[in-house]
């Protein structure tokens, strides 16, 4: 069952507000790889790399 | 995706047989179908089996093998049972079908359409898979006796529904799989730590091994500095041996000479001495003075005639005269005296004494005498002369002795052990530089730090901490990083729900306002359970019902899901009926209700007015002594099963008499007549 629009448009936004653009579209695909079907622990877990790596690190404010 | 049941097929299971065909043109199901099934009938088993055939969940016929099987008592009784459901996935239709067989306890699975054709297995179009997930299809395959557990507020129902239907929960799951994947990650990598207590032990360590590391090299420096110095003070020694060997050499030459001549001396001192010794043996020679009191005694002797004119044999010759030499005849008694007196005088053996030391004096003394020189007197001299020689000769020994040694003082034993302390501290240095060099394959994380003396080793420990204290800072910043996606997942998923929720609750109010007319019900607030303001239990059961349809209607989106229920008008009570069956009859997607006894009044007759012409009716019916007046006299359209009959069509299920359905009967005449709950 495909995600609801709903569920898109907030998720985008807060990702927008925290600069994590990447990071949304990942979570969106692995919203809808679990909504495809039953999934194993190890295709969730490539999934969760996946989601880790988009994750954009902020930099430490550089108070100098 | 739109999914539509279009009928199923039941043999040989609990309950009756049954042949469901909801088609009713161009191979298009009814929208709307009630079918009514007596008590007994096997509504919650064919309930159970089309949710099996939709998941392939088999785990409850698995484990409740009685209640699929009829009672070998039963005269229908079958060894195995046939359930077929047929559906249509995009209005492609597919038929599953389950082999129960009840001896074996086995189930086969068959699929038969689409692109793969027939299969012995669940095959449902891989498109509609994600639609047949058991925790969906316990949505939209629904038992409306659980519709009363969505408005109880000891049970989370609603809430689980809620997360199910709009996916909230895999937001859940996501942030699980995070969990297990940092999990993994931890046990994957060398060391699993991420917490600052280990990364403060590994950067100690670090530190540790490199101010080991510096002290290695300043230890180092020292050696280096030990070993030039050592090797410049070898040479310098080396020289000065050499140097030291080569003057020593010609005073070792005279030195040599010296001690030959030492021994000489001591030599002749030694004969010396011994004639000395002798001379003591012969006293006379030792002093002239000597000789001549011996050669004086012998004068004497001689003068007196000794020892002639005193020997005993003289009166032993005088006793044989006839007259004494005091001229007295010599009388017997003259004779016995000097005979007795002569043992007084010497004898024999003292006169050769006294002789022999005259002829001695006479023989050696006085041939002494004769001799000019003194041989003691010139002995003594030069033994003196020697003693002194010797003693010079020594001292000039000794000073040889020291001159041999350098100007310093030092000998060449003192140069050749200041020699070897040197290459000693050397090979020391060599030894230190050696280990400081090597690889040393026997350190490893646990050797205390301050007995390491190889650097290789101590490099390789520091890189080895630091590639864990990388992978630490890597777990640690994963960790982090997990967390803030987990922080993020929970901000989406509350934020979703909060929206979706407050469209939810509007959208229920204003059911609710079409509904229920003859009170003001409003939901309140979805949590665990739904919250509203309803008093009664059908008031909260209608909230629920609105609940679930409207939340399928808003998750859906532009998908078609069957809404198939068990019971759904029983919970309700009959004075909400109506209004829920027009709220059923406007619902976009496939509506299937399994009504038993009670349930027709006040609902079936609404829905069926609502649903014209897209309305399947069926009133399934077993064949006993009950029903005997339909068997022996079939209305139009009876179709027989083996154990049970069947009649299509609105009129006749309300005219059903069906068992304990007399005050449903009731209810329907007084709906019939316009008459009011």
């Amino acid at each position: 069952m495909p995600i609801l629009k709903i569920t898109k448009q907030i998720t985008n936004e807060i990702c927008k507000k925290e600069d994590q653009l990447h990071l949304y579209e990942a979570l969106i695909k692995y919203l809808e790889f679990l909504s495809e079907s039953e999934r194993s622990e190890e295709e969730k877990i490539e999934r969760a790399e996946t989601l880790i790596n988009s994750y954009k690190v902020k930099q430490p404010l550089d108070l100098v | 995706m739109r999914i539509q049941i279009h009928g199923w097929k039941s043999t040989g299971i609990a309950g009756i047989d049954m042949d469901v065909d909801l088609t009713l043109t161009k191979n298009k199901p009814s929208k709307v179908a009630m079918i009514w099934l007596d008590s007994g009938g096997g509504k919650t088993t064919t309930h159970n089996l089309i949710k099996a055939c939709l998941t392939n969940d088999l785990s409850d016929i698995e484990n409740n093998w009685n209640k699929y099987s009829r009672k070998t008592e039963d005269p229908f009784y079958k060894d195995e049972g046939i359930f077929l459901l047929k559906v249509s996935f995009d209005n492609i239709v597919y038929t599953f079908t389950l082999k129960l067989n009840f001896t074996a306890k086995t189930i086969d699975f068959e699929t038969e359409g689409g692109s793969s054709g027939h299969s012995h297995s669940y095959k449902p179009p891989y498109a509609a898979k994600s639609y047949l997930k058991k925790e969906f299809v316990d949505l939209y395959i629904f038992n409306g006796e659980k519709a009363e557990e969505m408005v109880d507020r000891d049970s989370d129902t609603a809430k689980t529904t809620f997360e199910t239907i709009y996916q909230l929960n895999y937001f859940d799951k996501i942030s699980e799989s995070l969990d297990t994947y940092f999990k993994k990650l931890k046990e994957s990598s060398l060391h699993s730590v991420s917490d600052k207590s280990q990364i403060t032990l590994i950067n100690n360590k670090i530190e540790a091994l490199k101010g080991r590391r510096k002290s290695l090299n300043d230890e180092m420096n020292k050696w280096n500095k030990k070993i030039t110095s050592a090797n410049a003070e070898i040479i310098k020694l080396t020289q000065e041996g050499a140097k030291v060997n080569k003057d020593a050499e010609k005073k070792r030459e005279e030195i040599i000479k010296f001690e030959k001549k030492e021994k000489e001396f001591i030599n002749n001192i030694d004969i010396q001495g011994r004639k000395i010794l002798d001379l003591y043996m012969s006293p006379y020679k030792i002093s002239k003075k000597i000789a001549n009191e011996f050669t004086f005694f012998k004068a004497n002797l001689e003068r007196l005639k000794i020892p002639e004119h005193s020997a005993k044999e003289f009166f032993l010759d005088l006793v044989q005269t006839e007259k004494c030499i005091c001229d007295e005849p010599m009388t017997e008694v003259r004779k016995k005296i000097i005979l007795n007196n002569a043992k007084n005088y010497v004898g024999s053996n003292f006169t050769g004494f006294l002789n022999a030391m005259k002829d001695d004096v006479k023989t050696h003394v006085e041939e002494e005498l004769k001799n000019k020189g003194n041989s003691f007197e010139s002995l003594h001299v030069e033994l003196t002369k020697n003693k002194t020689e010797l003693l010079n000769l020594q001292r000039t020994l000794e000073g040889l002795r020291d001159d041999v040694k350098t100007v310093s003082g030092r000998t060449l034993k003192d140069i050749e052990e200041d020699r070897i302390s040197q290459l000693s501290i050397k090979a020391q240095g060599d030894l230190f530089i050696e280990n400081f060099s090597k690889m040393e394959n026997s350190v490893d994380e646990k050797t205390p730090v301050n007995t390491i003396c190889s650097m290789p080793a101590i490099d390789a420990l520091i890189k080895q901490f630091e590639a864990k204290l990388n992978i630490t800072k890597s777990l640690r910043d994963k960790a982090q990083t997990i967390e803030s996606i987990k922080a993020l997942l929970i901000d989406c998923r509350e934020a979703t729900a909060a929206a979706l929720k407050t469209q939810l609750i509007d959208k229920m109010n204003e059911r609710l306002l079409d509904i229920v007319k003859d009170d003001n019900i409003q939901v309140l607030s979805i949590d665990n359970s739904i919250e509203h303001s309803g008093a009664s239990t059908g008031q909260a059961l209608v909230v629920s019902y609105i609940f679930l349809s409207t939340a399928l209607e808003m998750a859906i989106e532009a998908n078609e899901f069957p809404l198939l229920v068990d019971s759904p008008a029983a919970p309700i009570g009959p004075r909400y009926r109506k209004n829920i069956a027009r709220l059923i009859a406007n619902l976009p997607n496939q509506y299937i209700a399994l009504l038993q006894g009670g349930e027709r009044q006040w609902f079936c007759k609404t829905l069926y007015d609502n649903s014209q012409p897209n309305i399947s009716v069926i009133t399934l019916f077993k064949k006993e002594s009950y029903y005997k007046k339909y068997l022996d006299n079939p209305p139009k359209g009876l179709i027989h099963q083996e154990n049970s009959a069947m009649v299509h069509g609105f009129d006749f299920l309300m005219q059903f008499e069906g068992e304990d359905s007399e005050d449903d009967l009731k209810g329907i005449q007084k709906e019939l007549r316009g008459e009011s709950v």
